[in-house]
């Protein structure tokens, strides 16, 4: 299913002059001191100039980041999929618009969000179903795999986060999947200025860290 | 503050592991994207709506609630597709296109193509459709021969 062999950055992209670093991890492992919008670059410079092994790795390394973007925007796992894919064919008939290669990511991140955007506000006009509801609620689709010994803990922080505000997990979200170079893109779309992005995400996590806390509760637990 | 960093790392880690994307969506992406390679322009339509047959159970022979349905909608036009044909076996697909009108239609699927017409009501029918990933394209039937050809997300059906 998976074929984690293609594509290393350092084979497919010869001609990138500013990778003087031979890459040993595949091109979907993240590693440090190589960051996504770096390989992202790398892939897509490959890919361009001819080498369609590239769009494969591109593809596969992106993917995820994108889903959790437009996951963001509280769509349900099909419609999320679904903008997912029309972002990537948007990258191939359009992707020749990019000018500056290294921005490659942040066109695609928010290209997903400006569909993911349209997606929820025609969704919001319906009146979810009960299922909808109650994703938000559970996660669904949890693979047998993930569920392992930090399952409780994962749970736990999963509904803390979901008593934050709407806003708030949106920020938190797509913050948390997108590199910082999309810090304007975010700003652009939440209307507010870019400097008050991160006090706004401090806020926010400092909500999310009142709600984990155990606070001196008025029944037995008179924790400090 | 390297507290709130380690917090969103915590909090990213919650939705890898609680939210992750379907195992199969790169693939998905990929095999959509192959499509690509017809050198002609098309529309693509969204989905709209999807209703799933409830597993396990068991409908009359032809009854509709048996059956999946999708639609998928464009700035033009909609295409309804009814799947029906349970477990392993080869689905069928009956699709309506509307406003109604003649096309061509290509199913895409992961082991080939199949093809067939709409006829003037729109209606067409595709018979032991392979279950797994599909992709509709469709060749409206004009005069001239110019109406962009329009084209399904990729769906599991």
């Amino acid at each position: 299913m998976e074929t984690p062999t293609s594509a290393l950055p350092a084979q497919t992209a010869p001609t990138a002059p500013s990778a003087p670093t031979a890459r040993a991890a595949p091109a979907t492992e993240p590693v440090a001191g190589d960051p996504l919008w770096q390989r992202a670059e790398l892939l897509f410079v490959a890919w361009r100039s001819g080498d369609q092994h590239a769009l494969d790795g591109l593809v596969r390394a992106v993917t995820p980041v994108l889903w959790h973007i437009v996951r963001a925007y509280g769509l349900d796992r099909e419609t999320a999929d679904d903008v997912v894919q029309t972002t990537w064919l948007t990258l191939v008939r359009r992707g020749d618009a990019i000018r500056d290669e290294r921005a490659v990511l942040r066109w695609l991140t928010i290209t997903a969000r400006r569909e993911a955007w349209r997606s929820s506000q025609q969704a919001r006009r319906a009146t979810p179903s009960d299922d909808e509801v109650l994703e938000t609620v559970l996660p669904r689709q949890v693979s047998a795999e993930t569920i392992v010994v930090r399952d409780d803990e994962q749970r736990a922080l999963w509904s803390y986060v979901g008593r934050l505000s709407e806003r708030c997990q949106r920020l938190l979200r797509v913050i948390a999947f997108s590199d910082r170079p999309d810090y304007a893109g975010l700003a652009e779309e939440l209307q507010m200025p870019v400097g008050s992005i991160g006090p706004t995400r401090g806020r926010c996590l400092d909500k999310l860290r009142a709600l984990m806390a155990p606070t001196a509760a008025p029944t037995k637990e008179g924790t400090s | 503050m390297s507290d709130d960093a380690s917090l969103m790392h915590r909090v990213r880690g919650m939705w890898e592991q609680l939210d992750p994307p379907p195992a199969d969506l790169a693939d998905r992406v990929l095999f959509a994207l192959e499509l690509e390679d017809l050198d002609t322009e098309f529309e693509l339509l969204r989905l709209t709506e999807r209703s799933d047959a409830l597993a396990g159970t068991r409908a009359p022979r032809g009854a509709t609630s048996d059956a999946t349905h999708i639609t998928f909608s464009g700035d033009q036009l909609t295409v309804m597709l009814a799947v029906a044909g349970p477990g392993n076996d080869g689905r069928r697909l009956d699709g309506w296109i509307a406003p109604a009108s003649e096309a061509r239609v290509v199913a895409r699927t992961a082991t080939g193509e199949r093809e067939t017409v709409a006829d003037a009501t729109g209606r067409f029918v595709l018979e032991d459709v392979p279950p797994g990933m599909l992709r509709l394209v469709f060749f409206p039937v004009t005069d001239d021969g110019t109406d962009t050809p329009f084209v399904t997300p990729t769906v599991e059906v």
